[in-house]
This record gives C-alpha cells, structure tokens and sequence, in this order.
C-alpha cells in the first residue's frame, strides 16, 4: 500500500459523490469518533489481550484523524483497511514462526525416518494394508447396506410364499387375495416379474429384458415418471387395452427422446402395447438395464398362454411381490396380518395352499441377501488384520525409539524440553500414519474399483460401489490417529523422555534411568514389557494369518470342487444358443414349433455337429413352477412343486443326459398323440420314493390340472439349483405338447461330435443308461475328449442360423464350459479379495515375527555371546531362538482357529464341497503359517548363531 | 558490527528519533507520512516494531491511559544505544555511498523522463 493508493481513494471517495469534510458534521467528543465495532471485536478475537490495547488505540486515534480530514464514510473505509492488513501481518507473523517450526520438525522427521527406510517401509506398508482392507470393507458394507433409492425405503418390505418353510415365488391368486385383504399396505402389495422376450419398435426388433407388473408398482415404490401419468393404480379394473411404461433410456435411443411419445405404440411379441409414461433416468427396479414396465391385463403378471386362467392360479409360482407398509404398521404387525391370511388360505384351498406360508421381510434385506453374513465375516477377519497392523507397528516403533533411549536420555540431561524430545515422536507418526493412510486408501479404491465391481453376481448392488470423501477423511485420521498414538506409547514404554522425577545419568556408554525412590530401573524393564509385546504379537499375527488364510483355502477349494462338480449334462461337448420369433406372423403354437424344428434340422446337417434339440430353458436353470398331483396319490401330504420344462424330444440325448428307467422322447410323440412326461431322478425320489413312476399319471398347475400326462421315462438329474444344492424336481414334456408354453424363444442345444459318439473311457463319459453318483469327477485335469466344443463350432451354428432366417434374432450364445463356469464366479471374485488380504497378513506376520526376534535376538547378543564363549554351539544356538518363537507363534493357534470357524461360517453359502470346520484345511493352513514364522525367525537366528563371543562381550 | 537495517526500519527509527517521547504507533506513522509523503500501512508499522524491539534496537513501554483514544493506553517506543549505533551506520553508510553523486543522479533521472 502506498501513500497514492490513499489519495486515490479519498479522491475516488469524493467524485462519488461523499459530501466531504464539511458534510459530516464532526463533533469530536471525549472518546473521539467512533469506528465499527465490528472490526475491533475481530481485532480483540485474533490478537492477544495486552497487544489490543495500545493498537486499538491507534487505530481509534487515526481514524478520528481521519474523519476530520477525509470524512467520515472514507475514514471508515480507511480504517477497515488497517485492521485487515494488520491482522494480515500479524497473522503471517505467528504462522511464520509456526510454519518455520513445523517445517524443520517435518524435515527432521523425514530425515529420521529416510535413515530408517526398513523402518518406514514396514510401518507404512503394515498400516497400508491394514487401513486399506479396513476402508475397503466398510466401502463395500457402506455401499450394499445404504437405503434403496426411493422415498422412506425402510417402509418398503418384500413379500414371499414358503412352503415348509423353503421360499418360493407367489402365485396369482394368492398375491391377490393378499393384496385385497391385507390392510398394513400403503396402495397394496405389488407384485412384477422380469422376462426376456421380443420387442418391435417402429418395424426394428429386439430381444431384452422387460418386466410384467401389477399397476400399482410405481406408485408402491414411490417412483415419478419422467413423463406420463403411468398406470392406473387401481385393482379390480376392467381394461382390455395394454400399457407399458418405457425406460428413459429407451425413450432417448429407441424413440429420440419424442416429447410426444406418450401414445405411441411398440409390440411385445405379437401384441401391441400404448405408452403410458417414461420411467425416471436410473431407475434399476426390479434390476437393471430393463426396457420397459408392461401392465399385465390379468392384474397378476401374466404368463400370456395361461391367458384369463391367470387370476385363479394358486399352484403356479411365479412373480415377486414388494408392500409399502403404512406409517402406522410395524414390521411385526404385518408379519401377524399376513400369517394370520396365509393360515386361511391354507384351509380355504387345501388342495394348492396345504403346508404354505408367507413371509415378508424389508426390501433391502431382500436386495442385499446372502450377502450380509459374507460382509460380516470379512468385516471380522479385516478387523483382525487391522489388529495385527497395530501390534505390528507397536512393536516396529517401540524397537525404533527404544534404540535411541541413549541419545535421547543424553539430550535430556543435556537441559532439552519435554516439547523437544517428545515433538520428533508425534511428527514422525504423524508423516507415518499419513503416509499409510493414504496409501491404504489407494489400496482400498483398486480394489473396490477393479476387483468388486467386475463381479456383480458376489456383491448385490455392486455398481454402486464407492468410496466417498467421508472415507478419505475416516481412513486418513484413523492412520494419523494410529500413527501418532502408536508412536507415542511405543515410545512411553520405551523409556519415555526420561524427565520429570527421573534422574538421568549417563555412565560412559551405558545407561540407568532412576526413579526418584531411588529403586534402579533399568531400561532392561522397559524392553521386558517390549518383549511381553513381542508374544502377544506374534501370537496375535499368527492368528490373524489363519483366520484369512483359512477363508483363502476353503474359497479356493470351493472353486476346485466347483470345477469338479458333476453338472449332469456333458459341458465340455454342448454349445447353445437361444433362438427367438418376434413377430406375430406364426400365430399358432404348432408353426412357431415347426420354425425351430426347420432351424434345428439345418443345425443337425453341419458337420461336426451331432444331436441338436432345444428346450425352453437351460439344463441348469429352474425355470416355471408349478403344483403337481398325482393320480391315485395316498399319502396326506401333496406331492409338492416342481420345475416344468418343454423340450424337443433329442434334448436328453444332445445335453448328455442319461436315461435311468422307461424311454426318453421320440418323433412320436406329437401334439395329436398321448400326451407323456418324463422326470428327473430328484423328483422320482422325493415323490415316489421306493416306488416306479414310469407309468404313473400326473397333472400340473400351469397346464391348469386337465391335461392327464403319463410319466415314460426318468432320466438323471441337472444342477438346476447351483452347484452346491442338490437337484430340484424337474418334469419335462415334448414340447410338441405343450401348446400352453409361449414358445416365443427357445433355448438351441447342439452336440459336437458324430451322432451317438462317447469319448471311450474318459470322465466325461455319458453313456445313456448309465447312472452315476453326485460329485462325480469332472472334465478339469483329464486329457481333453475327442469332440470338445469350441467357440468356432457357436460361430458355425450362429451363421446356419442367421442366413436361414434373417428374422429371427440369435443371441445369447454359450458353449458348456461358459454356462458351467458362471457358476464359479462368485468364489473366484471373493477369492481375489481374500486371497490377497490373507497374503498381506501372513507377510506381515512374518515381518512382525522377523522383527520381534531379530530384536530380541540384538538385546541378548552379549547372553548368546557369553554362553558360545562357554562352549553352546551354533546349531544349538538357532534351534533355541527358532523354537522359542514358534512356541510364541503357536499360542496364537487356538485363537485363529476360532476366528477361522467363525469367517468360515460367515462364508458358508459360497463353500461347495467344504465344510467351515474342515480340519485338513485348517491343519494345513496353521502348517503353512508356522512354517513362514519359522522362515521368518530364522534370518536372526542364523545371525545370532554365528555370533563371535569376542565381540559381544566386548560390546556394550 | 550491527545489523543492516532495511528502509522501513530506518524511516522507523528515524521516526522514533523525531517524536521524541512522544513515539507510539500512530505517532511515527503520521511523521513517516508528513515527513516523506509516504502513507504506510499500519500492519507494516507495528512488524518493524516488533522486530526492532526484539533485536533490542528500540525499547517500549505501556503509558498511561488517555481519554482522546476510547482510554486506551499507548506503547511508547524510545530510541536504545544499538538502535542509534545501528542507524548511524547505516545512514552514514548511505551518505557516504551517496556522496558527490547527486547531481549525476539527478541527470540520469532527467534523462529517464526525456
């Protein structure tokens, strides 16, 4: 600022109009002209109380200088100036001298620990990998357990039918029963079903995934449409017409984003549907990348060949239904309401709801599933890690300052303050915990960014994975905070500052710390309790080791029996892909069925290719339930539900599957002959148990109990609930038959290799009529068969297909082996997360142990010298450090093995061929453990053994 | 050898020579400014205090209170045997750099503006 600035602005003051000197009419009083006391508080708030006064004063002083000359507005202005530049100066004043201290603090801290880059690495890399398994836990539970997105979403609950307590999908009839009576429901119950079908927009065709919903789904879920007034939310309406809602994403890229789009119309199928609304951007309910909402005209969602039987059906399971419960309704309340319906439904239709519940539950718990034990137990195994890191990191910076308690005690005796001795130990865990926060946040965001997201199928909602800045600031203050407060008992137990009651002395280059009561303490009390540390370390990383060790191993050997599960059907020789009619010119079923055999025979004709059949699902999907009754059926208990699947009659002999009783399906059996079944061995057992169901006669509820089918055949079983569960009941029909199937898209399965080919011998072998035993071996680790399918051979099929009927959309193609390992996916990607933090544990275990003996080793180098000098060999010597410390590292067992159990149990829905508590698992990984301990141990060791005696009892 | 001392510092002391015992803040900040024509801000004033006092060129004192500042007392500053010292020095110095150069000065600035 200089004196023009000034002048300047009286001047500037004075064109703008001021009145000047003679406007303000100046009476200077005792206390002069007073300026804002605005300014003075702020001044009073930054400065210190005996500097105030006199500037205070001066500044009052000059501005009634000033407002005589200038006037008063510019003195006032005047003055508001000097206050700020003088808190400006002062300001940078005292942080000057701050800044100058801080700095030459973090430089020496930096220097000290560039000196110790062992040091540093270890405890940055410890609190890294600690933090960072920490942060990416609690990202991950952050994410999967927040609030869903619609409004008060704690209110919305999920509603299922059990039968003996297992879950199942609701029937129609039941939903709406439910929805009619049950009162603890803000605008009902609403119930939607996702399905993949044909869509034509203006004359283009497309396969994708819509869903069938009652009406009052987006008023249930509280969603505001973008555009359009949506469905009628009301029950029991007559409507003829169909409704469908869009996606927003739909409307910009398959409609240009029409402002007129409401109105329009699209086909489903061969039906035509109005546009009634555009959903909001984003919306992912009831899963993402949906199309579009359809109104189901039957107020259940439909399965369209069941027509208007629909709103009657009590024994075709289907849909999912989702409630707003009222403010006034508990959680409990409606659990009552719905038990007490369910329980009344039960004895008003014996024949279908015998022996079947409901159950209801919030939304989100619905969403996040299996997944919540998962989180549980991997937050428990983190937590361990983070332990471990702590003790890890006690123990490095203890062994840090208790190395320099000499100098230090010096420095202290030599006059230097508790601020100067202590001062270094808070900056270095400071720039420490800093250092590793961030880089365990590093760690965190690569992992929760490349490992959880690629797998969608292992972490619900994983999408929506991240890291906010609230995790920045936790994970960067829990690191300060361990940072320094590690430090700082670290370097209170090993001895401290030395000041205050202590008399120090220093004895040539030994040393004593006295207390004042004049009982000699030696440092040596300090290092007994480092050393006490030192076990309860060891012991602890130990166990930390074998807990996520132990996870690692049963993930992993769930995807080695995962591999080796017997799916039923021959993978390794099958590739499929699905085939779809999306036009309305093949009105009836038996054209649409004429169309997929035409495509099948020209399929059969390529060479290389062997049976080709297609199925309306996959061998290793559920598909429909429905209700079954059997004829002449005696026992009090209904024979339950199974899965119905409508196949061509050379599925079983294209997949593999083998024939156990009676025949499979022929050419003869056609939609005029007698209508026939075949079913898996699961239901054979479970509904006729010790008896022969071939020639026994059943109905089911999705063909609506009047058509009679004649069981013929059994054939063996499919994994259709995963891997890991054993099979449910299956029944299959000639698809021929089945004119009740829509049959808008059929799954294409081709064999290669010559017709009838086996591979002669191998593990793969499928000779039809053979039987084998669950958990069979699998094709992994045996030389590859004969006529393997490969991706060139789904290019070939893709092809035939396309140029035969350009019409038809071909999608979804898959050999065996990719429909086989989707199954694995969800251990591999948990396996990545696991495996690595259980390899970071057990490294730094051994870092610990390494540092914990080669510590103690140091401390007892004179001892060891002394008893080598006695005649001790070196050989005896690194036994007894080495067992010693196992020793140490084994008291940690029984503590691993418990949090081992624990974590395996929280992982149990994913372990396949594993139990939690398998002990060669845990024996194993105890051994491997204790084998890095003893690797780890064994570097000091051998260093102690070689010790000279001479020199150690020399040194100090 | 005493300390160099900066202009600031020196139109300070110089000031605080002026003033007499009447050296305060705002005291040496108008005399600055009568004197040369130079306005400087307060803040700059009382860093230079400051740091003169605490190289013990200057000394200070709390006064009494007076009833034309709100009765807030006034820090006098007076003049201490290094201060002097210092100020000699480097005044002289000055001079004695300066010497027979003026009208040279004087020149090269006319010629500056031609």
């Amino acid at each position: 600022m200089s004196g023009d600035d000034d002048r300047r602005s009286a001047r500037h003051q004075r064109d703008a109009g001021d009145p000047g000197p003679r406007g303000n009419r100046i009476r200077p009083s005792r206390d002069g002209v007073r300026p804002s006391r605005w300014m003075e508080l702020l001044l009073r708030a930054v400065l210190t109380a005996d500097e105030t006064e006199h500037l205070l004063g001066d500044l009052r002083e000059e501005h009634a200088a000033r407002a005589c000359r200038l006037g008063r507005r510019a003195a006032e202005r005047e003055y508001r100036r000097d206050v700020r530049e003088l808190l400006a100066s002062r300001l940078r004043a005292r942080g000057g001298y701050a800044t100058d201290a801080l700095r030459r603090q973090l430089r020496h801290g930096f220097r000290a620990l560039a000196r110790r880059p062992v040091f540093t690495v270890a405890t940055v890399s410890t609190l890294a990998v600690g933090l960072g398994g920490a942060a990416t836990i609690a990202g991950l539970a952050r994410s999967v357990l927040r609030p869903l997105p619609f409004p008060e979403s704690d209110r919305l609950v999920a509603v299922r039918e059990t039968l003996d307590g297992t879950e199942t999908p609701v029937a129609p009839a039941n939903y709406l029963d439910w929805r009619r009576e049950l009162a603890s429901f803000d605008g009902g119950l609403a119930a939607h079903r996702p399905v993949s079908t044909s869509l034509t927009v203006d004359g283009t065709a497309f396969r994708a995934r819509i869903a069938v919903v009652s009406g009052n789904y987006f008023n249930v879920l509280g969603v505001d449409l973008a555009l359009g007034r949506g469905f009628d939310p009301s029950l029991d309406t007559a409507f003829p017409e169909r409704h469908a809602i869009v996606s927003h994403r739909t409307w910009t890229d398959r409609f240009g984003s029409d402002p007129g789009i409401l109105g329009r119309t699209f086909l489903v199928e061969d039906q035509q549907y109005q546009i009634v609304g555009v959903a909001p951007d984003g919306l992912a309910s009831p899963e993402p990348g949906l199309v579009a909402w359809l109104r189901s005209p039957t107020e259940a969602p439909e399965i369209r060949a069941l027509g208007d039987r629909v709103p009657t059906l009590r024994d075709a399971w289907y849909f999912a239904v989702v409630g707003r419960l009222v403010p006034s309704a508990t959680l409990e309340g409606a659990r009552e309401e719905l038990a007490g319906l369910a329980s009344r439904l039960e004895r008003l239709h014996p024949d279908t709801n015998e022996r079947r519940g409901a159950l209801l539950r919030p939304l989100l718990d619905e969403t996040t599933g299996d997944f919540r034990p998962i989180l549980t137990s991997l937050a428990a195994a983190v937590l361990l890690l983070l332990m471990a890191s702590a003790v890890n990191m006690t123990h490095l910076a203890y062994s840090r300052w208790a190395d320099t308690a000499g100098e230090r005690a010096v420095r202290v005796a030599l006059g230097a303050g508790r601020a100067a001795v202590v001062g270094p130990v808070v900056v270095e865990g400071a720039i420490l915990g800093l250092a590793g926060a961030l880089a365990g946040y590093g760690l965190a965001h690569a992992a929760l960014a490349h490992g959880v997201s690629a797998f969608p199928d292992v972490v619900p909602r994983a999408a929506e994975v991240t890291l906010g800045a609230a995790a920045v600031i936790a994970v960067v203050s829990v690191g300060m905070g361990l940072g320094i407060g590690i430090s700082l008992v670290a370097f209170g137990v090993a001895g401290g500052h030395g000041a205050a009651g202590r008399r120090v002395a220093v004895r040539g280059r030994g040393l004593a710390v006295r207390h004042r009561g004049a009982v000699a303490r030696r440092l040596g009390a300090a290092e007994r309790i480092g050393g006490w540390r030192g076990q309860g370390l060891i012991a602890a990383q130990t166990a930390a080791a074998i807990a996520l060790l132990a996870s690692a191993a049963l993930l992993g050997r769930s995807l080695w029996s995962l591999a080796r599960v017997d799916l039923g059907f021959d993978v390794k020789r099958v590739a499929t892909v699905r085939i779809a009619q999306p036009d309305a010119r093949l009105r009836s079923y038996a054209e649409r069925i004429a169309a997929y055999e035409d495509l099948r025979a020209r399929v059969t004709r390529l060479p290389g290719i062997g049976e080709v059949a297609f199925a309306a699902r996959s061998p290793l999907t559920m598909g429909l339930q429905a209700g079954l009754r059997v004829e002449g059926w005696e026992r009090p208990d209904p024979p339950g539900n199974v899965s119905w699947a409508p196949v061509h009659h050379d599925h079983f002999r294209a997949l593999g599957i083998p024939l156990v009783a009676g025949r499979l399906f022929g050419p003869s059996d056609r939609a005029d002959a007698a209508h026939v079944a075949v079913v898996n061995e699961a239901l054979a057992r479970s509904v006729f148990p010790g008896g022969d169901p071939v020639g026994r006669v059943v109905t089911i509820g999705l063909d609506g109990h009047d058509r009679p089918l004649t069981i013929v055949g059994v054939v063996g079983d499919t994994r259709t609930r995963g891997p890991a569960a054993p099979p449910g009941p299956v029944l299959f029909r000639p698809i021929t038959q089945t004119d009740r199937f829509s049959a808008d898209a059929v799954l294409l399965i081709a064999r290669t290799g010559p017709v009838g080919a086996t591979d002669g011998g191998g593990p793969t072998e499928r000779a039809a009529g053979q039987t084998r035993s669950v958990g069979q071996a699998s094709p992994t680790g045996w030389p590859a068969p004969a006529h393997r399918a490969e991706p060139s051979d789904l290019a070939r099929i893709q092809e035939t297909l396309r140029a035969a009927r350009p019409d038809m959309p071909v999608y979804d193609a898959a050999l065996g082996v990719d429909l086989a390992g989707a199954f694995g996916r969800s251990q591999a990607s948990l396996l990545g997360i696991v495996g690595v933090f259980a390899l970071a544990t057990t490294l730094l275990g051994a870092v610990g142990v390494y540092g914990v003996a080669a510590h103690a080793t140091r401390r007892r180098r004179r001892e060891i010298g002394v008893r080598m000098a006695l005649g001790a060999d070196g050989r005896r010597v690194l036994g007894t450090i080495v067992g010693r410390g196992l020793a140490r590292a084994a008291l940690g067992i029984p503590f691993g093995v418990l949090a081992s159990l624990a974590v395996g149990r929280g992982l149990r829905s994913l372990l396949v061929g594993v139990r939690p508590y398998d002990p060669a698992v845990l024996a194993s990984v105890c051994g491997i453990v204790l084998l890095v301990t003893a690797c780890a141990l064994f570097v000091p060791a051998r260093e102690a053994a070689r010790t000279d005696p001479a020199d150690a009892t020399r040194a100090d | 050898m005493p300390k160099t001392l900066g202009e600031l510092e020196q139109l300070v002391l110089l000031a605080i020579v002026a003033l007499g015992d009447d050296a305060y803040g705002a005291s040496i900040r108008r005399e600055i400014a009568r004197r040369t024509d130079r306005d400087v801000r307060s803040g700059a004033i009382y860093t230079v205090l400051e740091r003169l006092e605490r190289n013990d060129l200057v000394a200070s004192h709390v006064g009494e209170p007076t009833p034309e500042r709100g009765g807030r007392r006034k820090r006098h500053y007076r003049m201490r045997g290094d201060g002097a010292r210092a100020l000699e020095v480097s005044l002289d110095r000055m001079r004695r750099m300066a010497h027979g150069l003026d009208e040279r000065i004087a020149g090269l600035a006319g010629e500056g503006r031609a």
